[in-house]
């Protein structure tokens, strides 16, 4: 027991401060400006990941957060080896990433919503064939895998239609298929659910979380959809203009930024605004319906105390939208920032 | 009018693209040179070994291989982008789009595009056929370069149906895009007059896929030597070969269906 | 490795069965060469012209017909396309160099496609009367040797260009300058014999005779001995430069990707 404890206390992925910038030539519109660059090219420095750290330990599935162009895909591929670190450090699983090591590359997965490694015009099945080739995996495992992704994902007979004559649902089921074949310890999924319908994006869900449970692979997703993130991580990672802002469990960082929990009230006779202000923030009141926001830690008590003094057909308790919390979190970013820019234009001064 | 404008507009946006990448447009301009010279050097080696070949001599001869660059460059201006354009959005899907524009598809989709370093080789070619009639000592009269307009004009027009015509296959044929290099093949035998090759081959070059009025033809016009056949054939062919590309296109999108999502 | 390509050529084959239509009219569009045949006929009509008869023309483009097909390449399109559109990353995050998946689809095809063009081949030559190959157990085996050798060099001189890709989105440009330059100089248009002496001399050191003439001429018996193992060990040569060439360019190409990605 000791000795696994002591195992997973190891980190898989060590990132430490590390940095990627980018150089890219700026153009004005328009022929003239066509012209002009055409002739001298301006030059401008991106910092599309800028001093970030973070570690990451076994088992761990942490969501990436941020709008887009914030640089999580670009931290992924630094990590996958894709692209080398301006400055600053990253390894995974031991590994220099960009090394690209044969031994490193059989141990994780990179999954991008939006491009393919099967291919095209075959059936997915004979990309997992090459990829059993490619990744050595040995008869016995590939046929148990095999079975193992086929119930997970239920991919039954799709498997041997053409890829380019599936739907975006069955394609995406076995992408994913073909990037677990070789059993990754870490999966490195971006935008795995873009453009899939609710039900689907539910399964893929249910999939990458038995995925975890089953071989405690370690999990980092990015995603736009809030749904993947709250059902899947416990931790996240906001990240802004290359910079980390929030490092952390996702329920602390709600109590953070939302520390309360809202009310929604079907009054039985109708009450003022006013009324109602004594036992919280009222977010709205028209006529029988009204929405209170109360602070968490006095929510019970403050909900006791509405109930035993107002008439209500029905109340219900809710956690605030996650949604709104993030943008909560980037307002709170962008007012930091804008404090951070006054202060400095009031130091040049 | 609206056409031309669009016309307008479309040029403008190639250009623009172009000049995004400034190195890979000198690049183009100096490999554009090198296959230009590449042609004469081809012409010239099989003058190494005979004086005339199917009746012509070296330099007029030549007139054809600059005909052939002048033609094998407006192809790879305005024809190549735009076809393979066309079958890339049949088998992706995004020809829908194409069709839900306001616009003739026909146009939308076969002039929207054009690789504009490729006019180096147009202007290569003009300048080769100039050169080789100096040689020659012909001084070609109004009238004489009004014919040879004519046949340029409707050897574009040929060529033009040819490819639309490739490309709407693709509409049924998913990946054609080869079909064109096989065009491109079969165009090679324009480097030479149509005299060079006998029987079924010149029947076929001459009314099947109609390379002789593409090269030899149009060649023929500017060297005074137009037979009035030629001329009248030339316009019916035109005529002809653009009514089915037009009739054909149309047919097609009547039956199109897109791959999957 | 050698499961791994058994793996990477079987889907290869997969994917030409696919589309052998396509291979067909690919197959086509080489056989185009033809035609230098028909206007060199026609010139040698009246006798022989440069050392070739009649019969020799046909020998030689037919074996040509076989040593086009094999020396046929297009990595380098398939490449600029991978890196333009960022479909090089998900290659790249395999633990196989992705040129091997070139190497398979391209020997798919060639061996797809000479199955067809064998069997036409040998008939036109038993029925041409006046074409005669040269087949000794020793021109036998240089000419599988200088097979392998022009595949080589246009494989890897090819894949070469690809990778240019990594720094410039016309590499193709340079691809069809290539294919211009090996109409011309690797005897695809005419034997590299029809060219003045002066030029000939410089083509034995440059590799594009080395891409398909060299083989005719070995075949027709036209290289022999010391010449014959000259040009060997200039073709094998030329390998070499190539291989490292494409060793140290996709060094520097991936190093330039993973400075900026796709």
């Amino acid at each position: 027991m000791p000795f696994a404890f002591f195992i997973s206390m190891a980190y898989q992925i060590e990132v430490t401060h590390l940095s990627k910038h980018y150089q890219v030539h700026e153009k004005e519109p328009g022929l003239m400006g066509s012209l002009r660059s055409f002739v001298a090219r301006k030059y401008r420095a991106v910092k599309a990941v800028d001093d970030v750290s973070f570690n990451i330990g076994q088992g761990e599935m942490v969501g990436f957060l941020g709008p887009n162009g914030a640089g999580k895909t670009t931290t992924l591929k630094v990590l996958a080896g894709l692209l080398y670190p301006t400055s600053g450090k990253a390894t995974v699983l031991g590994f220099t990433p960009n090394k690209r090591e044969n031994a490193y590359l059989k141990q994780f997965t990179l999954v991008m919503g939006q491009k393919q490694q099967l291919m095209w015009d075959l059936p997915a099945q004979e990309t997992f064939l090459v990829n059993q080739a490619i990744y050595e995996i040995p008869r016995a495992q590939y046929d148990a895998t095999i079975k193992e992704l086929d119930d997970l994902l239920e991919l039954g007979p799709i498997m041997k239609k053409q890829v380019r004559k599936l739907s975006l649902g069955e394609r995406m089921k076995c992408e994913l298929a073909a990037a677990l074949l070789h059993r990754p310890r870490v999966l490195f999924l971006d935008e795995p659910t873009i453009g899939l319908d609710v039900t689907m994006q539910a399964r893929i869900r249910e999939f990458i979380a038995e995925y975890n449970r089953r071989y405690g692979a370690t999990v980092m997703l990015t995603s736009h959809y809030m749904a993947d993130v709250t059902a899947l991580c416990d931790r996240i990672i906001v990240i802004d203009k290359g910079r980390l802002f929030y490092d952390g469990n996702f329920r602390a960082l709600i109590e953070r930024v939302a520390p309360y929990k809202i009310i929604k009230l079907q009054l039985a006779q109708p009450t003022t605004a006013e009324a109602l202000a004594q036992f919280g923030q009222v977010e709205s009141c028209n006529g029988l319906t009204a929405v209170l926001h109360v602070p968490r830690a006095t929510a019970t008590e403050s909900a006791a105390r509405l109930l035993s003094q107002v008439k209500v057909e029905d109340v219900t308790f809710e956690e605030p939208p996650v949604e709104d919390i993030i943008r909560e979190v980037f307002a709170g970013i962008g007012k930091d920032e804008a404090r951070g820019a006054r202060r400095e234009a009031r130091g040049a001064r | 009018m609206r056409y031309i404008k669009l016309i307008g507009l479309f040029l403008k946006a190639n250009i623009l693209v172009e000049l995004e990448y400034r190195a890979n447009f000198i690049a183009h301009s100096l490999v554009s040179l090198g296959w230009v010279s590449i042609t004469i050097i081809g012409t010239t080696v099989f003058f190494t070994q005979t004086d005339t070949i199917g009746g012509w001599t070296f330099y007029e001869t030549l007139v054809i291989s600059g005909l052939f660059t002048l033609m094998g460059g407006l192809i790879q201006m305005l024809l190549q982008p735009n076809i393979q354009k066309i079958i890339e959005m049949v088998r992706v899907g995004t020809m829908d789009f194409v069709l839900t524009k306001p616009v003739n598809s026909q146009f939308m989709a076969s002039m929207r595009y054009a690789q504009l370093f490729s006019l180096v080789d147009v202007i290569a070619g003009g300048v080769i056929i100039a050169f080789a009639l100096g040689r020659i000592g012909f001084s070609p009269d109004g009238l004489t370069l009004l014919l040879f307009a004519v046949m340029l004009l409707m050897a574009v027009v040929i060529v033009y149906s040819i490819w639309m015509v490739m490309a709407t296959c693709s509409f049924w044929f998913v990946k054609v895009g080869n079909l064109t290099e096989l065009f491109n093949s079969v165009y090679d035998t324009g480097r030479f007059p149509v005299s060079t090759y006998q029987g079924v081959l010149r029947i076929v070059l001459t009314l099947v896929i109609p390379i002789a009025f593409i090269t030899t033809f149009p060649a023929q016009a500017i060297l005074g030597k137009l037979e009035p056949g030629m001329f009248v054939g030339a316009l019916v062919m035109g005529a002809v070969m653009f009514a089915f590309s037009a009739w054909f296109w149309r047919y097609a999108i009547g039956r199109y269906s897109s791959a999957s999502s | 490795m050698g499961r791994k390509y058994l793996a990477l050529f079987r889907s290869a084959w997969m994917l030409s069965l696919e589309y052998r239509a396509e291979g067909v009219v690919w197959m086509m569009t080489n056989l185009m060469s033809i035609i230098m045949l028909v206007v060199w006929l026609s010139i040698s009509h009246g006798g022989p012209v440069g050392g070739f008869s009649s019969g020799d023309f046909v020998a030689y483009y037919m074996v040509g017909l076989i040593v086009r097909q094999v020396t046929g390449v297009w990595a380098s399109w398939g490449l600029s396309d991978d890196i333009r559109e960022g479909a090089l990353s998900p290659q790249l995050v395999r633990p196989i160099h992705p040129i091997h998946r070139h190497v398979a689809a391209n020997w798919a095809e060639h061996v797809m496609r000479l199955t067809m063009l064998l069997p036409i081949v040998a008939v036109v030559l038993i029925i041409t009367p006046d074409a005669r190959l040269y087949l000794t157990p020793i021109s036998i085996a240089a000419f599988m040797l200088s097979l392998l050798g022009a595949w080589l060099v246009s494989f890897l001189s090819d894949y070469a260009i690809g990778i240019l890709s990594f720094w410039t989105s016309q590499a193709t440009a340079f691809t069809q300058a290539m294919q211009g330059l090996k109409v011309v100089f690797s005897g695809i248009l005419a034997p590299l014999q029809m060219f003045p002496a002066a030029m000939q001399g410089a083509l034995n050191w440059l590799p594009f005779r080395y891409m398909l003439a060299f083989c005719n001429e070995i075949l027709l018996g036209q290289t022999r001995d010391e010449r014959l193992l000259f040009g060997l060990a200039v073709q094998w040569a030329w390998v070499l430069f190539f291989f490292i060439l494409v060793r140290i360019l996709w060094k520097l190409g991936a190093r330039s990707y993973g400075a900026v990605g796709a």
